[in-house]
């Protein structure tokens, strides 16, 4: 039976008469019988069966099992890395890119990682660094209550020497011990960012690779960043020579005190020593003077040791704690200095990784002009109101302050756009603080109390008061105070202001007047532009007669005269946006 | 004992699972032996052993593709006393097809394997699926207007245009948005950007590092190319469109792996379309 051709998805051929007489190749043949849309020449028996298949599945198989198996060996090997017990060496592994968010958060975790490492070490190499001190009490103790050493720690501090026995009791080595702390710290933070680099490797990319090139640059290029930025050894911290020299002094000034409260005992016993002696030394004839002063001077030794014994028994432990004290002190100081030594450092390595991260690889879509005009209308508009904030403080209002924080902090997370954003936003701390540098207070008392004379006060601007100085007012012309000042109002924009004014009669006792009022800055700013713009308002004086001091003069009144208060107003001129992308 | 028309509709469930069933075979195959090529090349030239059976695959299923077509031609042609039916076979054509579409499809293939990222070569197998399955689906209805072997080369040339064309946008469109590029293009010369483009291969050098220098190398220069000339942003979606007509080539090798596995595989007698058995 001739099969159709849908049976042999063939050719409805007629069967090539030729090739029936044509010998067949190895080859020929091989494809005739792997064929199955070409009938069978003439037989009408229906195509053999493909040999193909089991050959197929075989390849198929072989294939699937040798993929899985050398993922399942890359992923062993990969865990034998994490565990330091194997190697890969870069041929055994395959090249895979991490993208840029993954490398920023690689990096970011060994930063943070590191500083923690290195912040749990500090307490404990502190502790061992000032160890020899609080083990050296004792001994300075014994010293100190000594006759011997209270003089000569007394001597030191007159001849300048201050601290020189302290130094070299207590804090002998310790500088030392703090360059070998600050060292040790180093070497904490960089092998625990390089470790959780690797571990952070290790579990990123996909089992069965290893990091790409320019992943392994990016990552050499922010380990070296991060070896040579703000390290903490070089962190300036005080030396034993200059804490030894701040103990001393207050050791010092307790024995001076000291010897002064015995002087009079030491004196009585002198005298006593003197006239023992010389009663003793009667004997000796002309020599009995030098014998009398001998006496004496062993009298003023005895006398002093007795002394020293008991400041010794009553005091000698709350000497110790008073070091011990101390020495905490200057250990917490060591300890913040080097914490905030490793917080600096900590940031600087963020910054530079942040540098490497917008390195390592952009898109075609930043590149072009159809992602980056997205991202430049951004940042134009972010510039732009940034840029108008910059010179005048007049826009700066609370909400355009707030909409511009705003959106930079909308636009923190875009990897394109967030350096600007974060810069905005740093630079935006301090362009909502006013300070008010000039006060001009002119004004007349109420028309009653108008006189030839001198009147003062002070001014209260919400927290701050203002001393007004005397001056002379006239009774046509007033008074006219001028002042400086550095009031800085902060983020408030609402003035608060109350006037006291005392006038000052040569008879009768003097007079009291008060006023207050309130003002929006920025209302009362208006179209003034810059950043030093002046503000005047008013206020009306009342005569208080219920008081007799102008702090407790009422600053309500109903009635009164016209007084203005101008106000010089200052803001900070914000810098240059310097991370503004590449815009045409 | 089952009724015919349950016989029938069995019959008609399982070739219509058929085509599922070789597009998933194809774009399985064709994975494993990249896959394979890609752990194993960081090793060794020897990782060129996995590309053969792909190779051997692609070589077979596009012979019957450009043979059968030039024989029915030829037949319809040429005089039945003729003697130039001896020599005009046509086998030496579809060799030289056969053997140039392999080693461009495989050396394509076995470049975009090196460089692609996880998230493209799931879309790149995407394609592959979707042009095999597309190819069954576009035979068997022709099979109703064409005969053979025209109806395959019919569908074979439908398909991958129709296929190909959308997948290339879609190519174009990924990569010019999401494939990363290293970030010291922005400030390479010309001789730096070649090295940077060599640093993918890896260092232990080899006559396959060596072929493969060349795509590795234009794909480099094109990059440069691009960023030199950002000003112009047509420029960066001539690359992606550059990257994506690989589509093409990916869409007719889904044909030949499917057509292949559906000959010497799983071959078996496709239904009448009135359910009618032979």
């Amino acid at each position: 039976m001739t099969l159709s051709e849908k049976d042999t998805h063939g050719a409805t051929l007629a069967p090539v008469q030729d090739a029936r007489h044509n010998p067949s190749t190895k080859m020929e043949s091989f494809w005739r019988a792997a064929r199955s849309d070409v009938e069978a020449e003439g037989s009408g028996k229906p195509a053999r069966q493909s040999s193909l298949a089991p050959w197929f599945w075989w390849t198929f198989a072989i294939m699937a099992a040798l993929s899985i198996l050398m993922s399942a060996a890359a992923l062993w090997r990969q865990g034998g890395i994490q565990d330091g017990s194997g190697s890969l060496s870069p041929n055994q592994r395959i090249a895979s890119e991490a993208s840029a968010a993954e490398l920023e958060s690689l990096l970011d975790t060994a930063n943070r990682s590191a500083a923690e490492a290195v912040m749990q070490q500090i307490g404990p190499m502190l502790d061992a660094a000032y160890q020899p001190a609080y083990d050296a009490i004792p001994a300075y103790t014994d010293f100190h209550y000594s006759v011997w050493g209270q003089y000569a720690e007394l001597g030191t501090a007159l001849i300048g020497n201050v601290g020189d026995k302290l130094e070299e009791t207590l804090f002998d080595d310790l500088d030392t011990h703090l360059e070998s702390v600050g060292a040790k710290l180093e070497i904490v933070f960089a092998s625990t960012f390089e470790q959780e680099l690797a571990t952070g490797l290790g579990r990123t990319i996909a089992s069965g690779t290893g990091i790409g090139p320019m992943t392994a640059i990016a990552i050499t290029d922010a380990t070296h960043r991060m070896m040579v930025t703000a390290p903490v050894r070089v962190v300036a911290v005080v030396g034993g020579g200059a804490i030894a020299r701040t103990f001393a002094r207050r050791i010092a000034y307790r024995l001076s005190v000291k010897a002064a409260a015995n002087l009079s005992g030491r004196w009585v016993m002198v005298g006593t020593g003197a006239s023992g002696g010389a009663l003793l030394c009667s004997w000796t004839g002309p020599l009995a003077a030098l014998c009398a002063a001998a006496g004496g001077i062993g009298a003023y030794l005895v006398a002093d040791y007795g002394i020293v014994m008991l400041d010794e028994y009553w005091n000698r432990s709350d000497f110790e704690d008073e070091l011990r004290a101390m020495i905490d002190d200057q250990k917490a100081e060591h300890r913040a200095a080097l914490e905030n030594a490793v917080l600096a450092r900590a940031i600087a390595v963020q910054e530079e990784a942040i540098v490497v991260v917008e390195q390592h690889d952009f898109t075609l879509r930043e590149l072009s002009g159809v992602g980056n005009a997205a991202i430049c209308r951004t940042a134009t508009d972010l510039v732009s109101r940034y840029d108008l904030m910059r010179g005048s403080l007049r826009q700066r209002n609370p909400g355009a302050m707030q909409a511009l924080r705003a959106a930079a902090n909308e636009l923190a997370g875009d990897f394109s756009i967030r350096r600007l954003a974060r810069e905005i936003t740093e630079n935006l701390e301090e362009a909502d603080h006013i300070t008010i540098t000039s006060l001009v207070i002119e004004g007349n008392l109420p028309t009653d109390q108008r006189a030839d004379r001198d009147v003062s006060g002070h001014l209260h601007l919400n927290d701050s008061m203002i001393a007004i100085p005397r001056i002379n007012a006239t009774e046509d012309s007033g008074f006219r105070f001028a002042l400086e000042t550095e009031v800085v109002l902060g983020q408030e924009t609402i003035l608060n202001y109350a006037l006291a004014v005392e006038q000052h009669l040569r008879i009768w006792r003097n007079l009291y007047f008060g006023g207050n009022g309130t003002v929006e800055i920025f209302s009362a700013i208006d179209e003034v532009d810059g950043l030093e713009p002046e503000i005047e308002v008013g206020l009306r004086l009342g005569h208080d007669d219920n008081t007799s001091s102008v702090e407790g003069l009422s600053t309500t009144p109903i009635h009164g005269a016209e007084a203005s208060l101008s106000l010089g107003l200052r803001a900070v001129l914000l810098p240059e946006l310097q991370n503004a992308p590449n815009c045409p | 004992m089952l009724s015919p028309e349950i016989g029938t509709l069995a019959s008609l469930r399982m070739h219509m699972s058929r085509p599922f069933q070789i597009a998933a075979l194809a774009t399985l195959f064709t994975i494993f032996s990249l896959s394979l090529w890609r752990l194993a090349f960081v090793a060794s030239d020897w990782a060129v052993l996995a590309l053969l059976p792909l190779a051997a695959v692609i070589g077979i299923g596009f012979w019957p593709l450009t043979l059968s077509p030039w024989k029915a031609r030829l037949h319809i042609a040429l005089r039945p006393e003729s003697q130039w039916g001896k020599r005009l076979t046509g086998k030496i054509r579809a060799m030289v097809f056969s053997v140039a579409f392999t080693l461009a499809s495989v050396g394509l293939f076995a470049w975009q394997a090196l460089r692609t990222t996880a998230p493209e070569a799931l879309l790149l197998a995407l394609i592959f699926f979707l042009s095999a399955l597309a190819y069954f689906l576009a035979q068997n209805l022709l099979l109703r207007h064409f005969h053979q072997p025209f109806a395959r080369a019919i569908a074979t040339s439908l398909t991958t245009w129709v296929v190909a064309i959308p997948a290339t946008g879609m190519i174009a469109w990924f990569v010019w948005a999401f494939a990363p590029m290293p970030g010291t293009m922005l400030d390479a010369g010309f001789q730096q950007a070649l090295q940077i483009g060599l640093t993918q291969l890896p260092p232990r050098g080899g006559w396959l590092s060596t072929l493969l220098s060349v795509p590795f190398g234009y794909e480099a220069v094109k990059l440069w190319v691009v960023v030199q000339l950002q000003d112009y942003p047509a420029l960066a979606w001539l690359f992606s469109l550059d990257v994506a007509f690989f589509s093409f080539i990916l869409c007719r090798t889904g044909i030949v792996v499917a057509q292949f596995i559906d000959t010497h595989v799983l071959h078996m007698p496709p239904p009448s379309p009135l359910g009618e058995e032979a």
